[in-house]
């Protein structure tokens, strides 16, 4: 049974999504967005669809396959504060985070998750995980640091740059060009540290970034697609009341959709959420993937 | 060198070929008239350009192939094919190129006459595509058949595993890759694949690198990544979706189509 208190919840201090910026994110927005970056923009396929009906048995064969979005995502981002950080604008670069990193780990095919708040699975260490630095996106996208920003630009800036690397990773890649992932909390599997603007990022990051973008994008447009989206694997980001978060488990017996929250807990998205917040929404298909799996940034 | 191969692999008779999106053989007759034109035939030992010997060596109950007759290096990609015979024998077998079994932009059908066997007896087609260029390997596609009728493989005696004793090293054809190469508009990789996959990953601890491959998927530079390069034209020449198994740059076999946790399990041994 899942706490009431942590079904459709509205974060009052949260305005990283404020509604001047959500207004701009229509699907239509998103769509135009990816394809000016550079990305594959695809309608849903209808081999994705399952009817509702069926919706139960593809979730326990989910269930036995470990083929959910949350067994392909290895850890919870915290854009909060504490540990030294304070509460962050971030969250529509940390909701891209974990469907970026879904969409990674899903093609390497291992099963990584489902993550843990503030643990590590040592899984992950044995994979090809790669952790992002949210603030790597978000710092373009709010170059005021202040007053968070669009699911749209978060798509656009990574769409065409990529992501550079977290200063922490699941296991040692070697990366050139590396960053703190946010300036709130951050924790085992995310780095913290100072604000920075992109003319401080390391120099050359754009050779590391690169790795890291995504390739193609399914854009929902329906309450059903999104469910089916996640039945099959892929996170879908929404944003939504003042706040962008990763959908990555339909929870069937409840009817509500979980998703790993960026201040390490788990939380869940009504129907009536889901159907309320579909235009916006995105879940990344694909992602530009390494000559090799061990190094990959080259 | 081939023969290594062939007696490893088995029986087969060497005919010059191409995929046809699964193991569909056309056959023509033995006395068609071949003239080589411009097109650079591999050469194997002892052949012409109009006539192939090939040795049937030995016998697999359920696959075989790999045949490595290149000989000479910049010839352009070529395609030969394998075909299995139900009574086929260790022996040597002779075969007459026809005119049309020229190779065609790599979608060609199959056209080599047999001679040495009756057409209804042909059971299934076994491939392999040598990319025979300087700086590449061979690659090598085996597709898995049935070949009923044939003699039964009789593996090789060996003694009981002696715990003191030192084993050999694991041997270099040992699956250590495993890619299901599909395209998106086909469907989405199936559950039991998935799974499959991942716990190939787990169980290696490593030393297995079991994914996924979009066909369109590419690397930061635009391109087909250097992982997948090998396994996208293996099996693509198999026909999508399929199963490549490798060892290192070494294709083992290719499985069309699996849809279960036992395929991809099974071919991975």
């Amino acid at each position: 049974m899942i706490n009431p208190a942590l079904i459709d919840v509205t974060l009052d201090d949260e305005s990283g999504y404020p509604p001047e910026v959500a207004a701009m994110d229509t699907t239509d927005q998103l769509r135009m967005a990816a394809a000016e970056a550079g990305a594959i923009v695809t309608d849903f396929p209808e081999h994705l669809w399952i009817e509702q009906r069926y919706w139960k048995d593809a979730a326990n064969e989910n269930d036995i396959n470990h083929t959910w979005p949350a067994d392909y995502i290895d850890r919870f981002t915290n854009q909060g504060a504490g540990n030294g950080g304070y509460g962050t604008h971030e969250c529509t670069a940390h909701g891209y985070s974990k469907n970026f990193e879904c969409a990674w780990n899903r093609q390497r095919r291992i099963a990584v998750g489902p993550p843990v708040p503030r643990q590590r699975n040592p899984a992950s260490a044995n994979s090809s995980s790669v952790w992002i630095s949210c603030l790597s996106l978000y710092a373009e996208a709010n170059s005021r640091q202040w007053g968070g920003a669009g699911v749209r630009q978060i798509l656009q800036i990574s769409t065409r740059r990529g992501a550079i690397p977290d200063k922490i990773q699941p296991r040692e890649y070697g990366f050139k060009h590396t960053l703190q992932g946010t300036c709130g909390a951050g924790g085992i599997n995310q780095s913290r540290g100072s604000w920075v603007s992109v003319s401080q990022f390391p120099e050359g990051w754009q050779e590391t970034a690169k790795h890291f973008r995504p390739l193609e994008y399914i854009f929902p447009d329906s309450y059903e697609q999104t469910v089916c989206l996640v039945l099959h694997g892929y996170a879908v980001t929404v944003g939504r009341d003042g706040h962008c978060v990763t959908y990555d488990r339909w929870m069937v017996d409840d009817g509500v959709m979980r998703y790993p929250d960026s201040y390490d807990v788990s939380r869940y998205d009504s129907v009536g959420r889901i159907k309320a917040t579909v235009g916006g929404s995105y879940s990344i298909a694909s992602t530009v993937i390494p000559d090799d799996w061990d190094k990959p940034a080259g | 060198m081939p023969s290594r191969n062939i007696r490893r692999f088995a029986f087969a008779i060497l005919l010059f070929a191409a995929f046809v999106s699964g193991q569909e053989i056309s056959i023509v007759g033995p006395s068609s008239p071949v003239s080589p034109g411009s097109f650079e035939f591999v050469k194997v030992t002892g052949l012409s350009q109009t006539d192939l010997d090939a040795s049937v060596v030995g016998v697999v109950p359920d696959q075989g192939i790999m045949v490595m007759p290149a000989s000479k290096a910049g010839v352009q990609p070529i395609v030969f094919a394998l075909l299995v015979s139900k009574d086929a024998t260790p022996g040597k077998r002779s075969f007459t190129v026809s005119r049309n079994a020229w190779w065609k932009d790599f979608e060609a059908a199959v056209v080599l006459a047999q001679s040495g066997a009756k057409a209804e007896h042909a059971k299934a087609l076994l491939g392999l595509a040598a990319e025979w260029k300087p700086q590449y390997p061979i690659v090598a596609l085996s597709v898995p058949v049935e070949v009923g009728g044939v003699p039964p493989f009789v593996p090789p005696v060996v003694d009981p595993v002696d715990p003191n004793k030192p084993q050999p090293p694991p041997s270099p054809n040992k699956p250590n890759r495993l890619t299901y190469v599909y395209e998106k508009d086909q469907g989405n990789v199936p559950k039991p694949v998935a799974f499959a996959l991942q716990r190939l990953n787990v169980d290696s601890g490593g030393s297995v690198v079991a994914s996924e491959f979009e066909e369109d998927t590419v690397n930061a530079f635009g391109q087909v990544p250097a992982q997948y390069k090998l396994a996208l034209e293996a099996a693509r020449s198999a026909g999508l979706p399929a199963l490549v198994i490798q060892s290192g740059n070494v294709i083992i076999r290719v499985v069309k189509n699996p849809t279960t946790e036992a395929h991809v399990l099974e071919a991975a041994k």
